[in-house]
């Protein structure tokens, strides 16, 4: 093989166990480092994509393979131009001061330098050649630049190293095709040698060549392609659950977490004892994904089998120990567990509403007794508004909390809520207030569904008004990437609920009387931090405002997402419709407004008009109180000002029934007359009272369209 | 019953650090929640001279008790520790060979490094490592220290802290602590429960409803200030006795549950202070003196 030819670079980092969470996006990080810098100093390398340009990882490996790589720079030639020969050469033909300066710097004497006849005369030019290095000269550098580079969340340092590094590198392989290279980081030279499984093949690993690495590895008990080790985990635990019986619960999140933990990965079946089937089987599943990364079995119905799966990093010689270990460790967490339950079944979950008080998250805002009653009072309000039962909905609010200070969920935080529904119902409250207890924490992320249930809704909706209301008040709204509450999904969850639940409610309302219930000591804390000077009163209002701004915009995110323009959002916004359910109406109605032919006149026309009012406004010229049908001279206003009367009592039929689709449709027909009014009428004229009607007649066509959309904003 | 018995275990963890190159120091006197607490760990650690050392500690976390009612819960136990610093580059594989040493068979049984970043905020330590999983049971906590005391460890401290019951029960695989053989005597075997159990309901007894919380307030400040007052005269050691015994009253406190949530943050934060004045003062001392451990192993490697 020539020198000159290009093979394939493989790169090895050999560290200690990487943290799970670390190893896919470091493997990814230096993959497209290196690309950069391989690209950066002009080294060609198969770029395609689906060439073969791969990362690989695994617990104690990050790894990359980059096809073709060129084995040196481009040599590169340039040319840089200097004084002309007038300036360069004084009279008696010796170098300037000017010229001697441009050969110094270029790094070369005056009679190396060349002439050349340019459009601004002859000029002095200065060719230069580099010699592209080789890969094996620039390698040490560009790996410990790459390595720098890589987004090492809590980087550490080791023996007396001045390095930092996710964990410490044991070994390095850097191979350009079947050749070492004499690279070296952190004071680890590069060899051909690489390592197998930490147990089952722990001797070097002799890497022929790049293009032999994942074999090489494969043979020493190593799968370094992750996307082959998920492969073979899903084919393992099938086999071993088909053994069994049962459908493993195997989701992405645990998948990658094994494949994180794993170099050969080996499926182990195991079995629990059938009596800790009486505990809640989300406890029991969270415990095994949660601290074990054991693989749960699932039978037809969704129950859970008292059998599990766990993947070994080993094909053990006596893969019976290993499945007595696992079922061991899992033993005395559903011991607790279900001591946990049983315990708690003791103990009504009202009950646990002193103990509440004594639960302060933020002082100013009182105790979670305190918030739970202020809960419970906008729950009341809200149900009254929505057709729920306002004691029920009260009822549930004041029990929402309440599971908290359970043992189950001080053990398995994240069954806040499931476990209240389920003490809930087994203590016998109603299944209505059962499902509520759960429910009032959904939608618990973006995907998620939000409450089934209308009680389940107002709770919810009450809940998250309150923790908005109380934190904004304080100053803990989010700032850039911080938001250490929560509360931009919390005011999405509002939204959401209020618009898919289809909630008739007045969102500044329930904002302003959530307000109302923060204590003025919360509003004087908030106003320290922001050195505010307004009343408690004052600052309500204007955290009302600012709230339903943050809303607003949470929302317009969300509309995003469902490709809906912010045109038409920003044109229904503008009119501040009276609930969030009824701007949903209206953004549906304008967005297929928009598809319509008429829909870019019309948006123009509506424009031009505000235009036209602002600008007369601000110049003192109003419109006349009414439309004087005595003044209208012109044809073309006439047959405008008849139009109009007929589209907006057809549209205001429309808009009362909440049918903002046809109320669009009648203002769509005043498309016409409105292009001749332009067309054939002078809006400013000379007389006064003309020019009043004529904005009065403008200004009715505004106030017709607002009553449903700014389409200006379009 | 199989496996080694409990001072089996020590006495096999013993030999084989010994034969690593490690001081077998003996316990701590006072009571303290880890074997980082020792001496041996949390000030060797500091500075630039080398150590390496391997102790048993007995271990007191006053809320933990269950009054040996359940299996897995102890407010006294034991962990046997390992520092070496600095850490040599195979410390993992060591720590491999002295499971091996325990007879336990990588082969055989699924070991694994988890990560899991180790914090003490009353030491003002961290540190980045793994809990070390056998067929999923956690055994062994590995660290490398990047602060203690507030202070950079430079060159740094690999730990290696085993919990001993953990072990020891895996080992003989048992499912009740107090079942654990501790060892087997002529006249019979003696147990874990046979030694410690009435230890557990007695203590957990005093833990949770005797203690005089008045009392533990009043020991807290004592120590508070009398490390204060010993570490402005430069006496870093005495310094530090009090404080794990301030620590120690305020473990009680919280397990009497005397404290709230912001006081209970006030109280580590003090602590926390004393700790990191304790390591400056260490630290200045030994510079004084020279740093006689960089000395030492400066003459014997030229």
């Amino acid at each position: 093989m020539s020198d000159a030819a290009a093979r394939t670079l493989l790169i090895e980092l050999g560290t200690e166990e990487l943290p799970v969470g670390a190893v896919d996006h470091l493997a990814e990080a230096l993959l497209q480092g290196l690309r950069k810098a391989l690209s950066a100093h002009d080294i060609p390398f198969d770029d395609d994509g689906a060439a073969k340009v791969r990362a690989f990882c695994t617990p104690r490996r990050l790894a990359v393979r980059i096809p073709n790589v060129a084995p040196r720079q481009r040599d590169r030639s340039s040319k840089v131009y200097g004084p002309s020969v007038a300036v360069g050469l004084d009279p008696e033909g010796k170098p300037t001061p000017a010229l001697l300066g441009f050969a110094a710097r270029n790094g070369v004497n005056v009679a190396s330098l060349l002439r050349e006849l340019t459009d601004k005369g002859e000029r002095f030019v200065c060719a230069i050649e580099r010699a592209g290095q080789p890969l094996a000269t620039l390698l040490s550098n560009i790996l410990a630049t790459v390595v720098k580079g890589l987004p090492v969340a809590k980087p550490m340092r080791w023996s007396s190293h001045d390095y930092s590094f996710v964990r410490p590198l044991q070994w390095l392989v850097v191979l350009h095709g079947d050749q070492e290279i004499d690279a070296e980081l952190f004071g680890i030279r590069a060899t051909r040698h690489s390592r197998g499984h930490r147990f089952m093949d722990d001797r070097p690993v002799r890497i022929a060549d790049a293009d032999a690495y994942v074999e090489a590895l494969r043979a020493a008990k190593v799968i370094v392609d992750p996307a082959e080790r998920r492969h073979r985990i899903h084919g393992e635990v099938a086999r071993a659950a088909a053994r069994i019986g049962g459908h493993p619960l195997l989701g992405p999140e645990l998948l990658d977490l094994i494949a994180n933990l794993t170099e050969w990965p080996v499926a182990v079946a195991c079995t629990f004892d059938a009596s800790f089937l009486t505990v809640p089987q989300e406890a029991l599943i969270g415990s095994m994904v949660g601290n074990q990364k054991f693989v749960p079995l699932l039978g037809d119905a969704g129950q859970l089998l008292p059998r599990f799966i766990g993947v070994a990093n080993i094909e053990s010689m006596d893969e019976t120990k290993v499945g007595h270990g696992y079922e061991r460790v899992i033993r005395p967490r559903f011991a607790d567990a279900k001591f946990f339950f049983e315990e708690d079944l003791k103990t009504p979950l009202a009950t646990h509403q002193q103990g509440l008080s004594a639960v302060v998250d933020q002082p100013a805002l009182g105790s979670l007794w305190d918030k739970t009653l202020r809960v419970a009072q906008l729950a009341r309000l809200i149900a009254g508004r929505v057709g729920a039962d306002a004691a029920e909905a009260a009822h549930a609010a004041s029990l929402a909390k309440c599971d908290l200070l359970t043992r189950m969920v001080g053990e398995f935080p994240e069954l806040q809520g499931v476990m209240g529904r389920t003490y809930a119902a087994a203590q016998g409250e109603s299944p209505a207030i059962a499902r509520a207890l759960d429910e009032v924490y959904m939608p618990r992320n973006a995907g998620d569904d939000i409450a089934s249930s209308l009680l389940g809704r107002v709770v919810a909706v009450a809940e998250r008004a309150d923790t908005l209301a109380g934190l904004f008040a304080i100053g803990g709204r989010p700032s850039g990437a911080k938001d250490p509450y929560g509360l931009r999904r919390a005011a999405l969850g509002l939204a959401r609920t209020l618009i898919e639940g289809d909630m008739e409610l007045d969102t500044h309302a329930l904002l302003r009387e959530a307000l109302e219930a923060i204590p003025d000591r919360a509003l004087a804390a908030g106003r320290e931090s922001s050195s505010s000077a307004h009343s408690a009163d004052t600052d309500r209002v204007l955290l009302a405002d600012e709230i339903e701004r943050f809303i607003g915009e949470r929302l317009r995110g969300y509309y995003a997402e469902r490709g809906i323009a912010q045109g038409a959002f920003d044109a229904v916004l503008a009119i501040r419709p009276a609930s969030l359910a009824d701007l949903d109406r209206r953004l549906r109605a304008t967005v297929a407004f928009t598809q319509r032919p008429e829909c870019a006149t019309l948006a123009a026309a509506n424009k031009r008009v505000a235009n036209i009012l602002r600008r007369q406004a601000e110049a003192g010229d109003m419109p006349a109180a009414e439309i004087n049908p005595a003044l209208l001279e012109a044809p073309a206003e006439r047959e405008l000002a008849q139009a109009l009367g007929a589209a907006q009592h057809s549209s205001l039929q429309s808009i009362a029934a909440r049918d903002y689709a046809s109320g669009l449709s009648a203002l769509a027909n005043l498309d016409g007359p409105i292009a001749r009014f332009f067309d054939e009428v002078m809006v400013i004229t000379d007389d006064l009272a003309m020019r009043a009607n004529r904005l009065a007649l403008l200004a009715a066509i505004q106030h017709a369209f607002n009553g449903i959309a700014d389409l200006a904003r379009l | 019953m199989s496996g080694p018995s409990f001072q089996d275990v020590i006495q096999t963890l013993n030999r084989y650090w010994a034969e690593q190159g490690c001081v077998l120091v003996q316990p701590f006197d006072t009571e303290v929640g880890a074997g980082t607490f020792h001496p041996a760990t949390f000030l060797r650690a500091l500075g630039p001279e080398p150590w390496a050392a391997a102790y048993v500690q007995p271990c007191r976390r006053p809320a933990d008790g269950r009054y040996g009612e359940n299996p897995n819960r102890l407010q006294h136990y034991y962990q046997y520790q390992v520092v070496m610093k600095p850490n040599p580059e195979d410390i993992l594989d060591r720590y491999i060979g002295s499971l091996k040493a325990l007879g336990i068979d990588p082969l055989v049984h699924d070991l694994r490094l988890v990560e899991d970043n180790w914090e003490s905020p009353t030491l003002g330590a961290w540190g980045l490592g793994w809990e070390i999983w056998l067929d999923g049971m956690e055994v062994t906590q590995f660290t490398y220290f990047q602060q203690a005391g507030g202070l950079e460890c430079r060159p740094v401290t690999g730990e290696i802290t085993y919990g001993l019951e953990r072990l020891a029960m895996y080992l003989q695989d048992v499912d009740n602590v107090f079942d654990l053989v501790w060892t087997r005597a002529p006249d019979g075997t003696v147990t874990y429960g046979e030694v410690f159990l009435q230890n557990e309901v007695e203590q957990s007894a005093y833990n949770f409803e005797h203690a005089d919380v008045a009392e533990m307030r009043h020991r807290f400040e004592a120590c508070e200030a009398e490390a204060q007052k010993l570490i402005a005269l430069g006496l870093p050691l005495p310094a530090y006795d009090q404080v794990c015994k301030a620590s120690h009253s305020f473990n009680l406190l919280d397990a009497r549950r005397a404290i709230s949530v912001s006081e209970r943050q006030r109280m580590i934060l003090r602590v926390r202070a004393l700790a990191r004045g304790v390591a400056e003062v260490y630290v200045a001392r030994r510079e004084q003196m020279g740093f006689p451990g960089l000395r030492k192993t400066g003459a014997s490697h030229v």
